[in-house]
């Protein structure tokens, strides 16, 4: 046992530290062929990175090359800006001090150049698809934006699918999204603010936000957050979720993500910010409250009568998803009193013939259900649909009709198990949930239902999402949380994101009436 | 903090995969709808049977039809009820489950002495409810349990649904176990129970008929009451919601709905002594069937059947309160009231009122409006002189 | 987490208030054998009579603004005097929480889980409500509006719902019984449901209230809470009418005997669900306040470390006092009413009249 604790202690005095950090900031050199050199003994001769050496100016008297990476870049675009104005041009300079900035300032035709003087700065620009450009007898060099890698075309996005709103969705490029985002919100107070996170992918990841409705506390936060993450690679904004979030063993979610842009551009909008991950399509957005799982961006566009039903729609469906297996098997199988006699002995009929106790039905079943959304899944496109309703239905009444389990079991795994697809951003949460409350259930019936419930409840309670805690907003529950009003009444922020600027719109804006159409009509008519 | 949590984890598991206590699994239940109770040949013991619902597997929704599986029924012979219960739970090979029980019967013998001395168990009892109704069958109670019913699953749910569907017009024929115990407890009244007849018939499709009501003085049944006095105790008790009445005249036949009848009682004193009680009974009769009455108009007929009809009411309730006056049981809450509004008169009266119940005048003061005659006009007389 | 850091708004002080009283509404068992069909009566003079008491716990948080029960009583008295007392409360807010907690686990043994044996049933309740005081006070009282709604609605339910079965002649008759009875009922409604409002002395410095507000929201709590268990009791009473004091449970009685059309029956699950809960609120506030008291005490910053110590504590004391029901009941009734009257209201006015005689105030904030 003590050589246990001994090697213990060894590994933990020993542990590595995280990973290392790239390059050296070494700076540029004045040789065009030591910078050349370095250059390709860094990239360690990758096929796919181009070196042009070319001469300009009279007489051919200055030197270049231009360093790029096949596949980045738009070729077109570097020989009709970079190249063909630089050969046209036919002087020289009288010293070749400012050669780079006449160069940058008089010569090249591109919109976006900067000067860089370290190696890891161009190697970085020219790995995100710039071109760099280096002259001879200079140490400083030119990274031109020639960005043209292949992406793809902002389409409608597949996970929230509307029946009347926007279709365009996010796409993988982190200037794409933002572009998106800056098109909903045209107004100057708007934020973006970059991070190089990760230290091999170095994924550009844009903070966006309205800079006079932001919390600054929650802002702070995040920045400090953002800042101390040191891994290898960033692919997803999940990934960033899990990093930056309060508590990662929580099953509720504490940031929200969207892939649509006007969700995002209403979340800036009151107050969050967006974080916009280079490389994926879906944008997260932080704080976020637990009442926004049940709002959808459709509720705004669409009636208001109609959108009170689908609201309650909604929170009925989330607690029937979740303490539905728990109710029934507290009920049958230790409250069978408070069922009606002429249901109990239909449930006793469909249990006679079967063997397993209820409570191995409900976990057979719950787990056939999650085999088959999996397998829904990753089934290819046209073999899919068929494959999970055929599958469903005969497994389903086989099943019932083998003996195997009773058919009430199969109609309450069968609800719950819809119900809980009506509320997208909490399917992750709800298995846990479900599993958690039918555990207590089986131990102790109602009672045990009942402490779940509570556990829940108290856990909801002192979760925070940045500081805000996360079970706020139903207070002013006639505005938008448990029901959502007129547009008109909904005049203030939510209140512990938006701490600054709290009035959201003018409070006197009256619908029009039809006595005014008709004084005006009236008006019109003289003869 | 973390060894905490895990000390509290070990604990929890080691509590819970101990075992749960209460689980029962649902075919391990024997459902009992009914319960019946007779005095048996042996000195205080009594015959306790149960019935039950019988289970079959059902895959694909098929279900035997067959009468004679559809009930189970158990019985045994103890002194109380809760060896009954007991015994039946050691000899049969499933468990008897009482949250479902609908009924609770006893046989006229039962009921004869000493009928609240069974109620204790199911008051008591953490698994019976108190709405549970009971009832008193002629002969013995046990034949109810031998009927045959051919739509309901066996003999009480049928007798449930039967009292239910009577119950719903006048709420008197319904009576369950905590009525019936509050009903003991109250200073002066006295209950009743309605009282059932087992057709003996066995061609006979109605089974179960409702014979009248039994009364009950000090826990035990004295009388039954039928017919005429039957419809005269609800008449007097009032709150009811629809009763009829067939009355033969001189003149020809007619047939009344009561809809909402109301009964006031007032009580009328002298030197702090009741002495008089003035019953208005407040009645809203229509006409279903009337037969003859060919010489009368329309004017005519309406005030001559309202002359019937209060002239039919007098009589019925004054016979019926006289009746119960004999008998000396004031089961109209009398007592209760005045018990109720001036306790301190109450006082002085309590020990006596059988007895001044008895010698207190009566006067029936019916108030009857005929509302309507139904969806013809005039007198139905085809084939008649006109 | 230090004692005076979490602030709660003073809506929720009184929601927690109400929520307080509506769970001792529904155990409402202990006058039933003494008042029987007059318990309603009694429920309206002990309310009229506790009215003085609340003005007495406003003004004395008032006068101490930011300082709970126990921070008085030391400062009063003096530290060792004062500790000395302070314990005697330790004492009494332990037996209240001991009391409740076998409450619970009695109404669940004999309603729900008849053999599960009481040990499971107080450790998952010990369990949960040191999770609920650990996260601090917010937490406990955050879901206490919603409680009260569910409660309300609940009891306004029942009674439409009962509403064929009720008759009103059971509520008569009136002032029949001798007078020591009301005047026992009435001491023991001061006892128990009311005079238990003294543990919210030591929640009030941590709301943010005026001192108008103090009163107003006082009294809004403990009327309204008074109003629903007086509710309750009549919808009892003129449902059960003779039968009222026969059970020990009344209020599941009547649930179960509603029945509109077949698909209405067998409600009472509604009613044990918000019973559990409602019960476990109020131990957890008892819990939060027993703890408080053990730091103050022993002067601990943080009262986080000994929530579960006092939780084993409670777990061992509730489960031997509840193996006897009976004892339990008749202490309730006969011997716990004299010396918790004494604490909970006698001993506050006199803490009230020495510092209005001698002048002892607590300083005055700057801000605000």
């Amino acid at each position: 046992m003590f050589s246990f604790i001994r090697r213990k202690l060894k590994y933990l005095r020993n542990r590595p530290k995280g990973p290392k950090d790239e390059f050296t900031y070494s700076f540029l050199s004045n040789n065009l062929r030591d910078n050349i050199h370095n250059i390709q003994s860094i990239f360690g001769n990758s096929a796919d990175i181009v070196i042009r050496n070319f001469t300009f100016g009279k007489d051919s008297s200055y030197e270049g090359a231009l360093v790029f990476v096949d596949g980045l870049v738009d070729n077109i675009f570097i020989s009709r800006s970079i190249l063909s104005p630089l050969s046209d041009w036919k002087d020289t300079l009288e010293s070749k001090d400012n050669l780079i900035e006449f160069i940058e300032k008089q010569i090249l035709q591109n919109p976006e150049v900067k000067r860089l003087s370290t190696y890891d700065d161009a190697i970085s620009d020219c790995l995100n698809g710039n071109t760099i450009l280096f002259v001879n007898d200079c140490d400083t060099c030119l990274s031109i934006s020639t960005k043209g890698f292949e992406k793809r075309a902002v389409t409608e996005p597949q996970s929230e699918a509307v029946v009347r709103g926007p279709r365009e969705g996010y796409t993988e490029n982190i200037r794409t999204n933002t572009s998106l985002i800056r098109r909903k919100i045209k107004s100057p107070s708007l934020r973006i603010e970059n991070y190089v996170i990760g230290e091999k992918s170095k994924t550009n990841v844009a903070l966006i936000y309205l800079e006079d409705v932001v919390n600054p506390d929650v802002l702070k936060k995040l920045r400090s957050r953002l800042k101390r993450i040191k891994v290898d690679a960033i692919f997803e904004s999940g990934v960033l979720e899990e990093y930056i979030e309060d508590s990662s063993f929580s099953p509720f979610a504490t940031i929200a993500y969207s892939e649509k842009p006007d969700v995002t551009a209403a979340n800036i909008l009151e107050g969050r910010i967006a974080i916009v991950v280079d490389g994926t399509p879906f944008v997260i957005t932080v704080p976020m409250l637990f009442i926004e799982s049940f709002q959808s961006a459709e509720d705004y566009y669409g009636r208001n009568l109609y959108t009170y039903l689908i609201r309650i729609v909604r929170y009925v469906a989330y607690l029937i998803a979740v303490f539905g297996p728990a109710f029934y098997i507290s009920l049958v199988n230790y409250h069978q009193g408070l069922i009606p006699t002429t249901l109990l002995v239909t449930i006793i009929n469909a249990r006679e013939g079967t063997s397993f106790p209820i409570i191995i039905e409900i976990i057979i079943m719950l787990f056939a259900f999650e085999i088959m959304r999996e397998a829904g899944i990753r089934l290819p496109r046209p073999m899919g649909q068929a494959i999970s309703i055929v599958g469903a239905l005969i497994m389903g009444e086989a099943a019932v009709n083998a003996g195997l389990v009773g058919a009430p079991v199969v109609i309450v795994v069968a609800i719950t198990a819809v119900a809980s697809f009506l509320i997208p951003n909490q399917s992750e949460t709800i298995p846990v949930l479900r599993i958690f409350v039918l555990i207590l259930a089986t131990f102790a019936g109602l009672f045990g239902l009942v402490i779940g419930l509570l556990a829940i409840l108290i856990h909801l309670a002192s979760l925070t999402s940045f500081g805000v805690p996360y079970f706020s907003g139903f207070t002013r529950y006639n505005q938008d949380s448990i029901i959502r009003t007129q547009l008109k009444s909904m005049t203030k922020r939510p209140e512990g994101i938006a701490k600054n600027n709290i009035v959201r719109r003018g409070s006197n804006m009256k619908n029009y009436s039809i006595k005014e159409n008709e004084a005006e009509d009236r008006v019109g008519v003289q003869i | 903090m973390k060894k905490i949590f895990i000390l509290v984890f070990l604990l929890l598991c080691s509590l819970f995969l101990v075992g749960c206590w209460d689980a029962r699994e649902i075919n391990t239940l024997f459902i009992v709808t009914g319960i019946a109770i007779d005095k048996s040949e042996q000195e205080g013991f009594f015959d306790v049977s149960v019935i039950g619902i019988k289970t079959s597997p059902s895959r694909g929704g098929s279900q035997s039809s067959d009468d004679k599986d559809k009930k189970i029924v158990l019985k045994t012979t103890t002194r109380s009820i809760r060896d009954a219960f007991f015994h039946l739970n050691l000899n049969y090979d499933r468990t008897l489950y009482l949250q479902h029980n609908q009924i609770v019967i006893f046989g006229e013998d039962v009921a004869k002495d000493d009928l609240h001395r069974h109620l204790e168990f199911f008051v008591r009892s953490e698994n019976s409810r108190m709405e549970t109704l009971m009832l008193i069958v002629e002969g013995r109670a046990d034949e109810v349990f031998k009927m045959d019913v051919k739509q309901e699953q066996n003999s009480t749910i049928y007798l449930f649904t039967h009292i239910q569907t009577i119950s719903r017009r006048v709420k008197h024929y319904k009576i369950s176990v905590l009525n019936f115990i509050a009903n003991l407890l109250t200073e002066g009244f006295h209950s009743v129970i309605p009282i059932f007849a087992v057709n003996k018939n066995d061609d006979d499709d109605m089974p179960i008929n409702m014979t009248g009501f039994a009364v009950f003085r000090n826990n035990k049944m004295i009388a039954k009451i039928t017919d005429l006095e039957a419809l005269g105790f609800v008449l007097l008790k009032g709150d009811v919601k629809n009763t009829n009445r067939t009355i033969i005249s001189y003149d020809g036949m007619v047939s009344f709905d009561f809809d909402d009848i109301k009964t006031k009682k007032e009580i009328i004193y002298k030197d702090n002594y009741p002495i008089k009680i003035k019953i208005t009974i407040e009645i809203t009769a229509r006409v279903e069937e009337l037969l003859g009455f060919e010489k009368y108009s329309i004017q005519d007929l309406n005030r001559e059947l309202h002359n019937i009809v209060q002239q039919e009411i007098i009589n019925v309730a004054t016979q019926t309160f006289k009746y119960f006056q004999e008998l000396k049981v004031d089961v109209f809450g009398i007592g209760l009231s005045i018990y109720q509004h001036h306790p301190k008169k109450w006082n002085n009266l309590r020990n006596d009122w059988d007895n001044i119940f008895a010698s207190l005048e009566v006067e029936i003061n019916p108030k009857v409006v005929i509302k309507d005659y139904g969806q013809i006009v005039s007198i139905y007389n085809p084939g008649g002189v006109k | 987490m230090t004692i005076a850091e979490t602030k709660i708004s003073g809506r929720q002080f009184m929601y927690s208030i109400i929520c307080f009283i509506q769970a001792s509404a529904i155990l409402n068992a202990f006058i039933s054998n003494i008042t029987y069909q007059e318990s309603w009566l009694v429920v309206i003079f002990a309310f009229i009579i506790f009215i003085p008491s609340v003005f007495m716990y406003g003004a004395l948080i008032n006068r101490f603004k930011d300082k709970n029960l126990i921070q008085i009583v030391i400062q009063i008295f003096g530290p060792i005097l004062g500790r000395i007392i302070s314990v005697i409360y330790l004492i009494f807010f332990l037996s209240i929480t001991m009391f409740n907690i076998t409450d619970l686990t009695d109404i669940t043994k004999t309603s729900m889980l008849p053999t599960t044996p009481y040990i499971i049933l107080v450790m998952m309740c010990i369990l949960i409500t040191a999770w609920a005081v650990r996260s601090g006070l917010r937490v406990l009282t955050i879901y206490s509006k919603m409680y009260v709604f569910l409660a309300s609605f609940i009891i306004i339910l029942s009674i439409i719902f009962l509403f064929n079965v009720i008759e009103i002649g059971n509520l008569f008759p009136i002032f029949s019984l001798p007078l020591k009875k009301y005047v026992q009922g009435i001491h023991i409604l001061n006892a128990i449901p009311f005079g238990e409002l003294v543990v919210f002395l030591l929640i009030a410095p941590n709301v943010q209230m005026n001192k108008k507000q103090t009163y107003k929201y006082f009294f809004l709590g403990a009327s309204i809470g008074a109003f629903s268990f007086f509710l309750t009791v009549l919808r009892d009473i003129s449902v059960l009418g003779e039968t009222f004091g026969m059970f020990v449970f009344p209020s599941l009685v009547a649930f179960r005997l509603i029945r509109i059309t077949e698909a209405i029956t067998r409600i009472e699950i509604l009613f044990i669900v918000i019973l559990i809960i409602l019960l476990i609120f109020k131990i957890s506030i008892l819990y939060y306040v027993t703890v408080i008291t053990v730091s103050q005490i022993f002067n601990l910053k943080k009262y986080k470390n000994i929530v579960l110590s006092v939780g084993f504590f409670l777990m061992t004391a509730a489960i031997v006092l509840s193996a006897n029901s009976i004892q339990h009941t008749l202490a309730a009734q006969n011997g716990a009413p004299f010396i918790w009257v004494t604490l909970q209201i006698i001993f506050p006015f006199i803490l009230l009249l020495i510092s209005l005689i001698f002048n002892i105030k607590s300083p005055k904030e700057e801000s605000k």
